[in-house]
């Protein structure tokens, strides 16, 4: 189709029978266009459809009556019935297990700041013996999943006495983070001149000031980055949780919305609700910072 | 903080140097003791268990090869590792689906952002509730078999959850859509690196829309889709515990569940923790060992682009 255009360029004289090919062939060209358009978009659509359906059902559900919901499973939650809702919050023992979530999701963020921006600095712009090896050992830990390791790592958690606490959430959360996070950090500042250290050097400052006061306050992309990326991995990680916390009383979320689908049985408006309670603080921590996000998950993809 | 003398400034700055190296041991201590304490110590401790049992509970006593031996003859262990090799079947929908749709987003569609952050949102989810959420989708009463019996397909309508023939495809089925939204966004960095003229060069030529994906995009995306592959396939044997935790709980009769998802099983019963760190070692084996392989690969065909 393009062709035609080359060719009324090497023909200097355009005549009517020319002219017209030419309207016709871009009334073609314009159709095929639009009919690409429309068959593109219509595939997105109905991929989008297929993304959402499956939220909006759960959604749906945990809007609807549980009595209506019992006799019609696919009805339209309208008027939408907010009390499931307020019932899961108040019998449910939700907001507790809220707290935990987002205590420990919080304060895993933090120590994966300090640890591995203390890490990331060290290998990347300190004069570090054995770097290479020490690296390789940090990095290539990643091969050791908490699957190759349960039943030793589940004793030694018990041995120290960290089963069913905080601090041994946080630990289990924060250990299988920390590779991946040193990497980040480590490149991160390795895109930093040295210039900058070096003049901080001069000017008397010693190595914990240029991190906390030079290095730290232009890196904040790192600290996004990192920081939303585990959030959002800490509250939804399932396994380490299931191992690591013994009883129902200070269960994190996501073992919460486990219990709750033999808690409430046939009754799905409730653990939809649950659900949809779930997913909300991740997906606004994703929101907020969406741009570091991808560009930290996305980062292995370009090289 | 300035130091004041000229001459004791230099001796003090040389000092530091000195002592940064140090410091900079003392920086990685935490990340260093963390990784040691907690994953290379139980490594080591997981090899030893892996020679012992403990029946009742009886202190672990040593048991040579036992453990291993048992893994050699267990039927629901074999069962296991043939339903990570089915990952393999279904690995190139994983692979090819999403670099389409990225392809198409980079067409420029009006409201591609909002199409690319729709699809992304099922990978924030976490998977624990999205296997709940299409337990309900996927049950005999649920809205997939009743759209199937609403169009006259109600022949094909069946427990998609409840039947050995189709437990496990139904769970690659759920963990592809978590994890869509992932390899679009993924593919969708890789295309921006593309120069777009070689897409409008195609055009030029004449390539139709699948022309230009074999001929222009697939080769000039290998190296990402070598990425996401090697994630895909990581993920297939690692991060499916909670999909299955959910969705199935492995069964009905060991056909959904995974390496993974069994050595927890096994681990849950409370007195086997031989056996299971007999199968996580040769979890972590088999892992580190496909991994090693795919970095070589992958290094050595990018060397060789350059």
């Amino acid at each position: 189709m393009t062709r035609i255009w080359s060719s009324r360029a090497t023909e200097a004289s355009s005549s009517e029978t020319d002219r017209e090919a030419n309207e016709r062939q871009a009334r073609v060209d314009r159709l095929m266009k639009r009919g690409r358009l429309i068959l593109m978009t219509g595939l997105l659509t109905s991929v989008a459809i297929g993304t959402v359906f499956p939220l909006l059902f759960t959604l749906n559900t945990s809007l609807r009556q549980p009595e209506a919901f019992l006799r019609d499973r696919f009805g339209v939650a309208a008027p939408p019935h907010f009390a499931n809702f307020s019932a899961v919050w108040e019998r449910g023992g939700l907001p507790h297990s809220f707290f935990v979530s987002l205590f420990v999701t919080t304060a895993g963020v933090v120590t994966l700041w300090i640890v591995g921006a203390l890490a990331g600095y060290a290998f990347s712009k300190m004069p570090l013996p054995g770097r290479g090896v020490l690296f390789a050992l940090t990095v290539g830990s990643l091969l050791i999943p908490i699957q190759a390791i349960m039943y030793p790592f589940f004793l030694e958690l018990r041995d120290f006495h960290l089963l069913g606490s905080y601090e041994g959430l946080v630990i289990g959360l924060v250990v299988f983070a920390v590779p991946l996070t040193v990497f980040q950090f480590a490149s991160y500042f390795r895109g930093l001149p040295d210039a900058l250290i070096e003049a901080a050097r001069v000017d008397g400052a010693g190595p914990v000031r240029i991190l906390s006061r030079v290095i730290a306050p232009i890196s904040w992309p790192v600290f996004a980055s990192v920081g939303v990326i585990n959030f959002v991995y800490m509250w939804n990680e399932f396994l380490i949780p299931l191992l690591i916390v013994p009883d129902e009383a200070h269960q994190p979320l996501m073992l919460r919305l486990a219990t709750a689908q033999g808690q409430f049985g046939a009754d799905a408006t409730l653990s939809s609700a649950i659900a949809i309670v779930a997913i909300i603080p991740a997906l606004i921590a994703f929101l907020s910072a969406q741009r570091f996000f991808v560009s930290g998950i996305t980062a292995g993809a370009t090289k | 903080m300035r130091p004041s003398g000229g001459s004791s400034q230099s001796v003090h700055w040389w000092q530091k140097r000195a002592a940064e190296k140090y410091v900079a041991l003392l920086f990685i201590a935490p990340a260093l003791l963390l990784i040691a304490l907690f994953k290379l110590l139980p490594l080591v401790s997981g090899i030893e268990q892996s020679f012992k049992i403990s029946p009742g509970l009886i202190t672990p006593r040593w048991a040579g090869l036992t453990n291993y031996d048992r893994m050699w003859h267990d039927p629901l262990w074999h069962e296991a590792l043939r339903n990570s090799a089915k990952g393999l079947v279904v690995l190139p929908i994983y692979v090819t689906a999403p670099l389409v749709i990225a392809f198409l987003l980079a067409q420029r569609v009006p409201g591609w952002k909002i199409f690319r952050a729709t699809y992304f949102v099922s990978f924030l989810l976490p998977p624990v509730m999205v296997g709940y959420m299409f337990g309900a989708i996927l049950g005999q009463d649920g809205p997939l078999n009743a759209l199937l019996r609403a169009v006259g397909l109600g022949a094909f309508a069946q427990p998609w959850l409840g039947q050995l023939s189709t437990s496990m495809w139904a769970v690659y089925a759920v963990v592809f859509w978590a994890w869509f939204g992932l390899g679009v966004v993924i593919y969708t960095a890789g295309l921006a690196t593309v120069p777009h003229e070689s897409f409008d060069a195609a055009k030029v030529d004449g390539a139709n829309f699948f022309q230009t994906l074999r001929f222009v995009v697939v080769p000039a995306m290998l190296p990402t889709m070598a990425y996401w592959g090697t994630i895909c396939v990581t993920g297939m044997l690692l991060w499916l515990f909670p999909f299955i935790y959910s969705l199935t709980s492995g069964g009905p009769a060991g056909s959904s569940s995974t390496p993974e998802f069994y050595i927890y099983q096994i681990f849950s019963r409370g007195d086997q923790g031989g056996y299971a760190s007999a199968l996580g070692i040769t979890l972590f084996c088999i892992t580190a060992l496909l991994v090693t392989m795919v970095m070589r690969l992958t290094y050595r065909s990018g060397r060789s682009n350059t």
